[in-house]
């Protein structure tokens, strides 16, 4: 094209012109191909107030630590949460959750237990889509005392696996109540359990999921126009490796196993091989731990499972 | 201006001489010339065709002299009507204007699509006839690629016997696989790839990108089978692939084209190309210049199931661009000096959607530029090229499971190089030669942004070789060739690593290196070969060759998630080793039906094969095996490979093929005392045991039609055998495909395509039981002027 350009403009002047012209349009390429380097600041609050844990707060073991997030990727989105708690021995991951909040921001609210530590520090980050990180930190002192909570007890509930609607299948794991497709109309959003069965890896697998996992679409296809999708997640390494036994099980009287046995690290929005006797340590949405023993788990599509649950009041 | 008006107010007498005598000077200034003359060259590569006929109908027939130039003189006519024809090509009718032009006339003719002595190149590095050559030659023709419906170039291949075919989603798969000879059709490492005698493989996986060769731009393609590392060393285990490009005949000659089809496909194409004499002196200057783009809608590739389980997926979509240009000069009789640009962006959905702009999506941003000479010093023949290929690819992934997970993967793989072989003849021998470089490199990362884990990958590869082949004359029925070829290689700068590790990558962390060692290998391949060839048509032939493939970079210096696993960086992996032995006779029972058959017993060593370490890994859903890239079995390969080619005329040609291969693990060496897995009496995978292949074309005054039907046959999903997880299957199922085109030429300068692709609309799966997209319609308008 500018071959062209000169072969057409042979007068000095023409020339002159063109080569300005050529300056200009070399600018204007450079300029144009130049690298976008603006990068969007993260930014972060911590909610503060009632019912939210402020800094310096002395909470005792089994007491509620509640954190409240406000943050926004400022025009880029905001892609990545996460939450530390660091004591003088070691630094545990209480969540770590890749996110997409675009220009409305993020806001959400988080509830975990304080556990024996004397002093720990609560590191909160959240970071935009420029991979530009915001944090904020709390630190919460031991209080004097327990304040392990009441637990509700459901001994004996069943659910339904995916092809079996005659028994119910849509856990209220708060209310210890199971609906099934019938009566489910209104109570979609308090659902944090369904199971179902499939094999994978070659094995049989009973498995425990929610509606907030995606997979879970495949076996229960209504959930698709569900509005409001709980998402509860399990801690799948205990279950796999049987850190909880029945007995233990049987013997919690408050939530101190409850949220002793929660380790945040391995846990899934989808538990599989949940075999007879297994116990599932779990979390729902609403920040409540619970523990799942399996009194029986058919290995059919058509089965059922039989369970019981206790779960923090 | 002013004489037409002084015409126009003139009387009406004097008007109407003035007329006459303009009439009569218009008349005697075109009347008839006394001579045509022109030459006749070869379509496929430009040569001069001394011998060739011309016959100017009315006026008789003459032949080309030794530099191909004809002349015809005493003509009384204008408008003339020839007929080109010579031994080997497909006749040409010609109709020209005398008026227009009287000499100059290049006439090109086109090789028959059955070329049992066409020269082919690749399996000895010298110019060589099929039948002289000792090794079996598969040869793609220009006819065949004309009258076969395909969008890309590996369609064609599949046509030839015994190759294993993999391109599962047709235009939207971003990568496709050929192999041969038995060997696994998962990777494409076992087979090199060539083209213009330049390897494109990737010393990062061994992979090709297809997908940038232009089909426009193909001359031919010439398929080498067994192993060829005795002459091109890395990757030639199973096979070597020349795809040879299209050189200008004409002093100008463009072709332009515009398609459109199935799920919304549309693309356009310019195949431009010249030649220009540079004065009196012989030399002349040629250029080439290719230029495409296509894009498609596309469709849903996932199964069923996955449909049902993910509500973000979207169809797997497409577009492309690529641009080639070719520029060289011919000097000093029998010189070329030729440099070539290639350029290629592709831009691929795979079908899966969350919150970036395209979902997920892969994009190669691919450069490549070759220098080559061609030509002779003193009695020595020269061939050199330097290269340079470089590809930035670039993954984007996302997906929801417990949460959120977006990351990209950026990785710049480089290939530099300089090949260089020197043939000289002495007596009934001919030496060659020669030396090649390459430097294979890549570095790589993956970047997350729902965490802050950057995950690195680099490592560099030299390749070194020597090799010497004798190609000997005993007899005038008996040729032996024996060649011997020595690679050494240095692994180094190799690292891994992670930046930021948060729980989506912490599970690598203890296998980081971030300085790995560097590694040395070296391999010999030797290959000799003898044939008795009793006519210009028949011969049998033995043949012992040697083949190696390198470990591939990816395999060296990066960890990472593998289907079943954790696979972890080996920076020790060695080259893995096949021998073959092979028998081939080819005959021509009746005048114009030609058969060829091979046996072959290749066993491999040190097969490189994904075993269990012993240890697990939790990725962040349960533990999961480790698994190490390691040198630990031996294959057992055999099989046949036969062919019917039938010419009944010029323009009615059939084919079949059948192939069979038996793939075996012999002997798999644990690495660790509680492997479970034992691989041994297991077969390969993607291995198709019969392949059948058969069609035919014929070319006729109402509408030109290629029709081709291709079998093959089940193949094993993995490497135990066993009935996986998804498909539910032990084997993939065996498929039957045709493929149909339809054409005509309008007017000489005009052609109107019909391509249909998988006409019954067979569906067949991939191991992720994801669809192939089934019939494919597409209809192109090409102009030639």
């Amino acid at each position: 094209m500018f071959c062209l350009l000169f072969r057409k403009t042979q007068k000095p002047q023409s020339f002159l012109k063109a080569s300005w012209l050529s300056v200009f349009l070399g600018f204007l390429i450079f300029v144009s191909c130049s690298k976008e380097t603006s990068e969007h600041k993260t930014t972060l609050f911590l909610k503060t107030g009632t019912g939210f844990t402020a800094d310096g707060a002395s909470i005792p073991v089994g007491g509620t630590i509640r954190i409240g997030v406000q943050a926004s990727g400022s025009g880029s989105a905001l892609t990545y949460i996460r939450i530390d708690r660091i004591t003088a021995y070691d630094t545990l991951v209480q969540l770590d959750r890749g996110i997409y909040a675009g220009s409305d921001g993020y806001e959400a609210d988080f509830v975990f237990s304080k556990d024996t530590s004397e002093v720990e520090t609560w590191v909160i980050t959240v970071m935009n889509a420029d991979r530009v990180l915001a944090s904020k930190s709390l630190v919460i002192k031991r209080g004097t005392g327990t304040a392990y909570g009441d637990i509700n007890y459901f001994p004996s509930i069943s659910l339904g696996m995916q092809s079996n609607s005659a028994t119910e299948q849509f856990l209220d794991v708060d209310k210890g109540i199971a609906y099934t497709v019938g009566n489910l109309n209104g109570h979609e959003a308090d659902i944090d359990m369904i199971c179902y069965y499939y094999i994978t890896s070659g094995l049989s697998s009973p498995t425990f999921t929610c509606p907030g996992y995606t997979a879970a679409v495949a076996y229960y296809p209504m959930l698709n126009s569900w509005q409001t999708k709980c998402t509860t997640l399990y801690d799948y390494r205990s279950t796999d490796n049987n850190l909880i036994s029945i007995d233990q099980f049987d013997a919690a009287q408050n939530d101190s196993l409850l949220v002793t046995a929660y380790k945040p690290d391995k846990v899934s929005g989808n538990c599989k091989y949940c075999y007879t006797g297994k116990v599932v340590p779990f979390k729902t949405q609403a920040g409540k731990y619970g523990l799942i023993k399996v009194l029986r788990a058919d290995e059919t599509e058509t089965g059922s499972l039989e369970v019981s649950v206790k779960v923090q009041k | 201006m002013k004489r037409v008006l002084y015409f126009l107010i003139i009387p009406g007498h004097l008007k109407a001489v003035v007329a006459s005598g303009i009439l009569a000077l218009f008349v005697l200034s075109t009347s008839a010339q006394d001579c045509i003359r022109g030459r006749v060259l070869d379509a496929s590569n430009g040569q001069i065709l001394p011998g060739a006929s011309v016959n100017v109908i009315n006026y008789g027939l003459v032949s080309t002299d030794a530099n191909g130039n004809f002349k015809v003189c005493s003509l009384h006519s204008d408008t003339l009507t020839m007929l080109i024809s010579f031994v080997g090509y497909q006749s040409k009718e010609e109709h020209v204007n005398l008026r227009q032009k009287a000499s100059d006339y290049s006439f090109s003719l086109e090789p028959k699509s059955v070329l049992i002595n066409d020269l082919v190149v690749t399996a000895t590095r010298t110019d060589n006839r099929v039948l002289n050559t000792p090794v079996r030659v598969n040869l793609i023709t220009p006819k065949l690629i004309e009258s076969t419906a395909l969008q890309n170039v590996d369609d064609v291949l599949k046509l030839a016997p015994g190759i294993n075919y993999s391109r599962p989603f047709g235009i939207f798969s971003s990568k496709a696989i050929v192999t041969m000879r038995g060997l696994s059709g998962k990777e494409q490492g076992r087979v090199l790839v060539l083209l213009d005698g330049v390897p494109i493989n990737k010393s990062d996986g061994g992979t090709v990108d297809w997908n940038m060769v232009d089909i426009g731009s193909v001359q031919k393609i010439e398929i080498t089978k067994g192993p060829g590392s005795a002459i091109y060393g890395q990757n030639a285990m199973g096979g070597i692939i020349n795809i040879i490009t299209r050189a200008p005949s004409e002093a100008i000659k463009i072709r332009a084209s515009v398609e459109a089809g199935s799920f919304w496909t549309f693309g356009e194409k310019i195949n431009a190309g010249g030649t220009k004499k540079l004065g009196n002196s012989g030399n002349s200057f040629f250029w080439v210049a290719n230029l495409f783009n296509k894009s498609s809608k596309g469709y849903i590739t996932q199964s069923p199931a996955d449909r049902a389980a993910n509500p973000y997926i979207i169809k797997s979509s497409m577009k492309e661009e690529g641009v080639n240009v070719k520029a060289g000069l011919n000097f000093k009789s029998g010189n070329t000096l030729s440099a070539m640009v290639n350029y290629y962006n592709d831009h691929r959905g795979t079908g899966e959607k969350e919150f970036q702009p395209d979902g997920n999506v892969t994009d190669h941003d691919s450069y490549g530029m070759t220098l080559n000479y061609k030509g002779n010093s003193g009695k020595t023949k020269v061939n050199s090229s330097l290269y340079n290929f470089t590809e930035n690819y670039k993954k984007v992934n996302e997906y929801i499971k417990d949460d959120y997970t977006w990351y990209n993967v950026l990785s710049v793989r480089r290939d530099i190089g300089w090949n260089t072989a020197m043939t000289r003849t002495y007596g009934r021998q001919e030496f060659t030669g020669g030396f090649d470089f390459r430097n294979g490199s890549v570095d790589a990362y993956d970047k997350y942004y729902t965490s802050t884990d950057i995950v690195y990958n680099k490592g560099k590869m030299n390749t070194y070789a020597l090799f010497l082949q004798d190609e000997i004359g005993l007899s005038e029925k008996f040729r032996l060739i024996a060649g011997l070829r020595y690679d050494m290689a240095d692994f180094y700068d190799g690292a891994f690593y992670i930046t930021n590790p948060t729980m989506e990558t912490a599970f690598m962390k203890d296998y980081q290196v971030p300085d790995m060692p560097v590694q040395h290998w070296q391999a010999l391949s030797p290959r000799i070969s003898l044939q008795y060839k009793w006519n210009e048509t028949d011969r049998i032939y033995l043949l012992y060759s040697k083949g190696f493939r390198p470990s591939v970079l990816d395999d060296l210096c990066r960890s990472g998630r593998i289907k079943g696993g954790f696979k972890i960086a080996n920076p020790a992996l060695k080259p893995e080793y096949i021998d073959n032995y092979e028998a081939g006779i080819d005959l021509q029972a009746i005048e114009k039906l030609n058969f060829s058959t091979s046996l072959f017993y290749s066993p491999g060593k040190d097969f490189q094969y994904y075993v269990s370490n012993g240890q697990t890994i939790d990725m962040g859903f349960g533990d999961r095996p480790i698994f190490i890239r390691a040198n630990i079995s031996k294959v057992e390969i055999y099989g046949i490979e036969t062919e019917f080619r039938y010419e009944a005329s010029s323009d009615l040609s059939f084919y079949a093929n059948y192939s069979y291969t038996h793939s075996l693990i012999r002997d798999y060496k644990k690495i660790a005392s509680n492997d479970t897995i034992n691989l041994s009496g297991k077969y390969l995978t993607d291995v198709p045991a019969h392949i059948f292949t058969a069609g035919g074309n014929w070319n006729n005054k109402l509408v030109n039609a290629g029709l081709a039907v291709h079998y093959n046959g089940p193949m094993y999903i993995n490497d135990q055998n066993i009935k996986d997880d998804i498909l539910q299957s032990v084997q993939y199922e065996g498929y039957t495909t045709v493929d149909l085109k339809l054409w005509r030429v309008f007017k000489d300068h005009y052609r109107l395509s019909l391509n249909v692709m998988n006409l019954l609309d067979k569906k067949y799966y991939d191991s992720k039981d994801a669809v192939c997209p089934g019939r494919f319609i597409t209809g192109s308008f090409e102009v030639n002027f």
